[in-house]
């Protein structure tokens, strides 16, 4: 008995041995590595890392990229929004204007009147691919100084060109 | 007084500050700024330190009454008269009497024939006195 274990050991050592001298002498070490690269990589790129999809809103445009978003109801002037900047900061590179023209708009969704203020970006050129608004609600003409909002902002800064306009609630007029 | 004494603007959030408030936001914060700094730069001379001692003023009160922002507001005298005390209230409490609707409309009937002229008047009669207001660097 301890005769037949003695050579059924033996027979799985030789087996083994020869399987192994066997891979050693047809396959490269290289192209182990090769596969199991190729196989991480695929399970990388085919597994998602987030449960939906990003890129399916990434075209639609923002609510304030539209002339007729409540906020732009006073507004005479480019969208920072659609000028590298946003609703209510000045895109890299401008400074917002020290002095500005102030509208009351109302918000749809609570029915209430907001104090916006429209400062001027200054310092940039205008973007040829920026949204012009011109709403102006409650403007009047210039005899009327100071309900007159065709006026670049931008004149109280050192930077005087005129680049794109914020909208930035400052208040509520009710 | 009108009451909004040491209140402090704290954004959008406070909506109950009355008439005066916002007023001031949609009538002189456009060029004055939120916190009544004014712009040296663009001509607009800032309140702290300096519009609570025109207004102590005989003449500098009717200079006030005929600054660009209060002549072109559409406000009428009572308006006026309570954007200016919240003005003082906020920049200078205490430091001047605050202005009555009949005191606004005769301050305003007294012709200025220019206002600039009357600042300059104005500063130099204070300065005489020891009293320093905001610079003004425009001719």
């Amino acid at each position: 008995m301890p005769r037949f274990i003695d050579n059924l050991f033996k027979s799985i050592d030789k087996a083994a041995e020869g399987q192994i001298r066997s891979a050693a002498r047809t396959k490269g070490r290289r192209s182990f590595l090769a596969k199991a690269g190729v196989a991480l990589l695929g399970a990388a790129a085919a597994t998602p890392i987030l449960p939906f999809d990003r890129r399916a809103n990434a075209a639609t445009p923002l609510p304030e990229d539209d002339c007729s978003y409540w906020k732009h109801c006073a507004l005479d002037g480019n969208l920072c929004s659609t000028s590298g900047g946003s609703l209510t900061s000045c895109p890299p590179g401008s400074s917002a204007s020290s002095v500005s023209w102030v509208g009351t708009c109302t918000n749809p969704d609570d029915n209430k009147d907001y104090l916006v203020s429209y400062n001027d970006c200054c310092g940039k050129p205008q973007v040829n691919s920026a949204t012009f608004c011109y709403t102006s609600k409650g403007e009047r003409p210039g005899y009327r100084m100071g309900l007159y909002n065709d006026i670049n902002w931008c004149m109280a800064n050192t930077d005087k060109g005129y680049h794109c306009t914020v909208s930035v609630v400052v208040g509520m007029a009710e | 007084m009108i009451g909004l004494a040491g209140l402090a603007f704290a954004g959008p959030a406070l909506a109950a500050e009355g008439q005066a408030h916002r007023d001031y936001i949609l009538r002189c914060a456009g060029c004055h700024g939120m916190e009544g700094l004014g712009s040296v730069e663009g001509g607009i001379p800032t309140f702290p330190g300096s519009v609570g001692k025109i207004a102590a003023d005989d003449m500098g009160r009717t200079y006030m009454m005929h600054v660009p922002g209060v002549i072109s507001a559409s406000l009428d005298d009572a308006g006026i008269a309570s954007v200016m005390n919240y003005i003082l209230d906020r920049w200078s409490p205490g430091e001047a009497a605050p202005f009555t609707p009949d005191e606004v409309t005769r301050r305003r009937a007294v012709p200025v024939a220019d206002v600039v002229v009357m600042r300059r008047d104005v500063a130099k009669k204070l300065m005489s006195e020891g009293t320093q207001i905001a610079d003004y660097p425009w001719p």
